[in-house]
């Protein structure tokens, strides 16, 4: 893997290598919680603007994932803290969603861009789903259709489909229970 | 926790009562809310690598805002369009996912200064320039944008909703047809589609002059007002703001207030890039009222229409252009 690339002999084709490794993840991190294309993207090429400009005192070995990653995740934090302030006080629920988004993103350690051993078990997990179950998901989540539409799709009820991801999750929380130290506690409480 | 009110929660399709239940508990218990960031991380890490961007046009776009620090931001909402395309493409057969992504950049061409702005079918542009002026521009319209000493000059077609920031001695117009709104401290929304005879301005904010192409005062506009302008009598009616309407566009949705169906069809068309034709000349002169969101596929919007206006319709799909839908 690639990930310490010396900054910047071919300045722009260098920058254009980090650039094609990390935006896509990114922009999946931040439209995840940001739940908006424009801002999430905004808050992307920001945080490549800054890489780019200081390039220069950026050492060899530096951590360019951990730097552009930082810089997008604190200001995804600022935009949703910002987003709660400006609130009218009877949205209650969508303070408390807000929240719990703000506590949640705080949470997604450095290792998100990683290419790592998890990713692949995620992977490998879904993949292995019952076949219905994996349709239903990935539908879900790489097709980013709403469980009426799958219905639709698929000719089957809306309470099907959200059968088939509640036991997808079940499941994924069972293979990857060694990756994910929380996801034990969970199963125990579940079952 | 209950397993189903989660997938609810994280597939965000959760009721407000549900919600209400699910916050609840999170917030009663310790373990229930680290339990949730650990779903919600798995859910978000295993769709990692599928949200489809092209990386290439993304870079050009990051390389212009580089090169050009003094120049105007632009983003486009892509996500509608994505979604759109992807189930409207299995309905209408419209090209291909790629092509669309492609062909809805907005483009800048610097010649002589004059920047152009278009936001193709489908799409909502932003635009942010470098003092802090921001437009919205909304589908199938264009603006351009030039400098002629302090004067900011800029011409519409279709439809913006430009907050300007206002600069004392470097005042900011907009040409729309046969009419120039000079901004005097404003937030407004014009809207000037061609086809249309009416050129509706309305004003949210601040201070606002319609000039004739003249140069002559026509209205002056205060916070609430919206100037029809009817091309052919060449005369100005104020009225109050029909709440919504402006904002709704930007956000991704129509809003229909007591419209006649053709008026919403010829709408419709500058979103989903289709072309109607009332055989029954009658449907016409229905009138609708109602909110749909732009997200929503031109399938499933026709059907919605057609349950309360009694129609019905049938799909020519073209080889070359927009596809045809047939009111009978």
């Amino acid at each position: 893997m690639k990930d310490n690339i010396q900054l910047f002999n071919d300045e722009k084709q260098d920058f254009k290598e980090v650039f094609r490794m990390y935006f896509q993840p990114l922009c999946h991190l931040s439209r995840h919680y940001l739940e908006d294309e424009f801002e999430a993207k905004g808050v992307v090429q920001d945080a490549f603007v800054k890489l780019w400009e200081v390039r220069s005192k950026l050492s060899a070995d530096s951590n360019l994932g951990n730097f552009l990653f930082t810089l997008v995740k604190n200001n995804c934090l600022n935009i949703l803290k910002r987003r709660q302030i400006i609130l009218k006080h009877h949205e209650k629920i969508r303070a408390k969603e807000l929240h719990y988004q703000y506590e949640s993103l705080e949470r997604i350690g450095d290792d998100f861009l990683e290419f790592n051993e998890l990713k692949e078990k995620i992977e490998l997990a879904v993949k292995n789903l019952p076949e219905h179950c994996r349709i239903v998901f990935e539908m879900s989540r790489n097709e980013e259709l709403k469980n009426r539409e799958i219905a639709e799709k698929l000719g089957v009820t809306q309470k099907t489909v959200e059968a088939h991801l509640t036991k997808a999750l079940k499941i994924l929380r069972k293979e990857l229970k060694d990756y994910l130290p929380m996801i034990v506690v969970i199963n125990e409480i579940l079952n | 926790m209950d397993q189903v009110l989660i997938t609810h929660i994280l597939t965000n399709e959760a009721t407000p009562e549900e919600k209400e239940i699910f916050y609840r508990i999170l917030s009663e218990s310790k373990e229930e809310e680290e339990l949730y960031y650990e779903v919600k991380s798995l859910w978000l890490r295993s769709s990692m690598n599928h949200h489809t961007v092209d990386l290439d046009t993304e870079f050009n776009l990051l390389w212009n805002k580089i090169s050009h620090p003094d120049q105007p931001k632009t983003y486009l909402k892509v996500g509608m369009i994505l979604r759109f395309a992807a189930i409207a493409l299995l309905i209408l057969g419209i090209g291909g996912i790629s092509g669309y992504l492609i062909s809805q950049h907005s483009h800048q061409d610097i010649y002589s200064g004059v920047q152009k702005f278009t936001a193709l079918k489908g799409s909502v542009g932003i635009i942010e320039f470098a003092d802090g002026t921001k437009v919205w521009l909304n589908s199938g319209s264009q603006l351009s944008y030039h400098e002629n000493g302090k004067q900011r000059l800029s011409e519409l077609t279709g439809e913006a909703y430009f907050e300007i920031n206002h600069i004392e001695d470097s005042p900011f117009s907009v040409k729309a047809n046969q009419i120039v709104v000079r901004d005097l401290g404003t937030t407004f929304n014009i809207k000037a589609y061609p086809g249309d005879n009416l050129i509706e301005t309305s004003l949210v904010e601040g201070k606002a002059d319609i000039l004739s192409n003249e140069g002559n005062t026509i209205a002056a506009l205060n916070p609430g007002d919206c100037a029809v302008y009817q091309l052919n009598e060449k005369n100005i009616e104020i009225v109050p703001i029909t709440q919504n309407v402006m904002s709704a566009w930007r956000e991704g949705k129509f809003v229909i207030r007591n419209q006649r169906l053709e008026d919403i069809f010829s709408e419709l068309s500058r979103w989903y890039d289709v072309k109607f034709k009332f055989e029954n000349k009658e449907l016409k002169d229905y009138r609708y009222t109602g909110t749909i969101r732009k997200s929503t596929t031109a399938q499933q919007v026709m059907k919605m229409l057609k349950l309360t206006a009694n129609f019905n319709f049938r799909i020519v799909e073209e080889q070359t252009g927009s596809d045809l839908i047939i009111i009978y």
